[in-house]
């Protein structure tokens, strides 16, 4: 395990709207050591509210602070704020995580050593413990209609659910090969980033993560994700509440256009070979 | 390539970043504690825009201006970071000293020790430009000749005190360690984003406001006044083509006394945005008791930088201040920001007691 993560890891946080989570994730990345705070990065993706005055005056000296001029989407605010990433890996954040250890430089140890490794889920998990399964099959119809409704519940639909969701790799302990992992918290090559275009802006929230990481394997290169290398997510489920809210409306918004962008049978999960770009 | 600049959310620091940005690509990394002068939102134009970043910090943090030196490898540094009211100086001296004097030095020290270890052709081409006043050589009697860059110091405020101190640091650094340095020695700024603690910014701001426009003393203390976008102008040319260890002064060959200046505001405002009464502005003028100290005459004799490197200013005092009122007049939402609570005090303090 490497004892110096300092050096290593660029961070970007797009804070919209959470300005105490913003600093509460910045804070637990500086006393854990995790990255030096020249190397944070946080976008103030154009908030509504005080975030900015309440940013520039908790954040601790050092942080590199851009300010977007609109809120042009999560994905715009990643990339904006990754223009300034210097190291070699960038580890992105949702400004709602934060670390409570330092199992993070096992990430980074096996992206050193493995140069086929191209992003690196990590273990979300909810402030009481419970795991909130951050990997992902692609989707196929069914584990959207599993997912979204009522009908998951059911099987054979309760199946096809904890497939899409890898349930059963996270149970061997060790990292593993994943379709895609949750944007919240993930480390990639910033070489690769780059090269691939960064995130895909057309999506404004949702399915920008699964689109990276087909780009990330279409590239030749594996999206893993490590269970035990832990990132609190304190997450209020804005898009469990249905399709028709705002939220699920968002989701559904994105899915148009992964679904113009790539090919995604109706049936079984496509699995990594299987998804091709139309 | 990139360059740090350090102060670039006060006044001409602000300027200077936008006006940077305006003619070149080159990033700007933008090291500022944001002090009550110190505020982002005159940046606000470049939200959205790459080049620029902003990293809140001390100068006087030596590892974090090291930090921030390796990671971007700047090719020029340039330090607007200071105190610089003169007023806040003879009520509380200590943060002048602390940023001004202190600050500078662990500025050169973490900018010496970078500048070290580059290699060959960045170490030949790498600059430190030292923003400074004319406030350094002190007063001038009536007839005086104006100051050139071989007048002695003599200065009078602990700002000036400590712009001075600061100045012979940087002159040290260049003479002992060979540290690549410019200095600027520029007289009295004015135009946008001038935070209206300053006589034209407060008289503007006043006058809209219908409140006493505050004159020290009989108001005829002389001041040479430069447009802050000519100065602006004058640091990117110095930081081009200036001979390394050299002093420059900027001025704008504009000399007038304080009274004046309040006169021609008063007119141009008559004009602009007349008064609801129709009464002119000039009314508002109140004596108040000078300043202890108060410099009776700063002149800049701004010869050597026309000679050698071409420079002149391009606004003459009229067309400057016709378009800084215009400016105040236009950007009335950034004034109410700035003039929060703590100004208030402030300005309550100096000039109504
Ligand atoms: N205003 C003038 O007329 C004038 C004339 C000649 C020279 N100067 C010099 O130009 C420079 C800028 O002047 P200004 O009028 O823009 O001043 P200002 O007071 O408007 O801005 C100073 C900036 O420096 C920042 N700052 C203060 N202490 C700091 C520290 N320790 N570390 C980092 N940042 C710090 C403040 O937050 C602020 O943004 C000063 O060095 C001043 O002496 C000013």
């Amino acid at each position: 395990m490497s004892n110096d993560l300092v050096g290593k890891l660029s961070v970007v946080i797009v804070n919209y709207g959470t300005p105490e989570l913003t600093l509460k994730c910045v804070d637990s990345i500086l006393k854990l050591g995790i990255a030096a705070v020249d190397d944070i990065t946080v976008v103030e993706n154009c908030s509504p509210d005080d975030s900015k005055s309440k940013l520039l005056s908790s954040l601790p000296n050092g942080a590199g602070f851009v300010v977007a001029k609109q809120n042009l989407g999560y994905s715009a605010g990643v990339n904006f704020g990754s223009l300034h990433a210097k190291r070699d890996y960038i580890l992105v954040l949702n400004p709602d995580t934060y670390f409570v250890d330092r199992s993070i430089s096992q990430a980074l140890d096996l992206l050193v050593v493995d140069s086929g490794i191209g992003l690196v889920g990590l273990d979300l998990t909810y402030p009481s413990g419970k795991r909130q399964y951050s990997a992902r099959r692609f989707y196929s119809v069914l584990d959207i209609i599993g997912r979204r409704s009522r009908l998951g519940r059911f099987w054979p639909l309760r199946e096809i659910v904890a497939k899409h969701m890898m349930l059963s790799a996270w149970e061997r302990d060790a990292p593993f090969d994943a379709d895609w992992v949750m944007g919240t918290g993930f480390l990639i090559r910033r070489a690769l980033f780059e090269k691939i275009g960064r995130m895909d802006e057309s999506y404004f929230l949702y399915m920008e993560d699964v689109d990276l990481c087909a780009r990330v394997w279409g590239e030749g290169f594996r999206v893993i994700c490590m269970p035990n290398v832990r990132l609190i997510h304190d997450h209020q489920r804005s898009s469990s509440a249905g399709p028709l809210s705002g939220a699920g409306k968002m989701h559904l918004a994105s899915l148009k256009i992964f679904w113009q962008k790539y090919r995604i049978p109706l049936f079984c999960p496509p699995g990594v070979k299987r998804i091709s770009r139309t | 390539m990139t360059i740090l600049v350090t102060g670039a959310a006060g006044f001409i620091g602000s300027n200077f970043v936008l006006d940077w940005l305006a003619q070149s690509d080159e990033p700007v990394i933008n090291l500022d504690d944001l002090t009550y002068a110190g505020n982002l939102e005159n940046l606000a134009s470049l939200d959205g825009d790459a080049r620029h970043i902003f990293v809140k910090g001390s100068i006087g943090d030596f590892d974090l201006v090291s930090k921030l030196l390796a990671e971007h490898q700047p090719r020029a540094v340039v330090n607007f970071a200071a105190e610089s009211h003169v007023d806040r100086s003879i009520h509380g001296p200590e943060d002048f000293i602390q940023t001004n004097i202190v600050g500078t030095f662990r500025l050169l020290e973490a900018v010496r020790a970078f500048h070290g270890q580059l290699e060959k052709t960045a170490k030949n081409e790498f600059r430190f430009l030292h923003v400074s006043t004319d406030e350094v050589y002190g007063s001038l009697a009536k007839d005086d000749p104006a100051f050139t860059e071989t007048h002695q110091y003599e200065p009078n405020s602990p700002y000036s005190a400590s712009k001075a101190a600061s100045d012979h640091l940087v002159r040290a650094y260049h003479h002992t360690y060979g540290l690549p340095v410019l200095t600027t020695n520029c007289s009295n700024n004015y135009g946008p984003y001038h935070f209206p603690e300053k006589l034209i910014p407060l008289v503007i701001h006043n006058a809209l406001a219908g409140k006493p426009l505050p004159i020290y003393g009989d108001g005829q203390q002389i001041r040479d006044w430069l447009y802050v976008k000519d100065h602006c102008s004058a640091i990117r040319r110095v930081l081009e083509a200036g001979k390394v260890g050299e002093t420059y002064n900027v001025g704008g060959w504009n000399e007038k006394p304080n009274l004046d200046v309040v006169h021609t505001l008063c007119a141009i405002l008559d004009e602009l945005s007349p008064r609801a009464d129709g009464k002119p502005y000039k009314e508002l003028i109140t004596y108040v008791t000078d300043r202890p100290g108060h410099d009776r005459r700063y002149a800049i004799d701004a010869t050597k930088i026309e000679r050698e490197l071409g420079w002149k200013p391009a606004e003459t005092f009229e067309t400057g201040i016709k378009k800084t009122v215009q400016w105040y007049l236009d950007n009335q939402a950034w004034v109410a920001n700035v003039t929060s609570g703590a100004y208030q005090n402030w300005v309550g303090k100096q000039y109504c007691a």
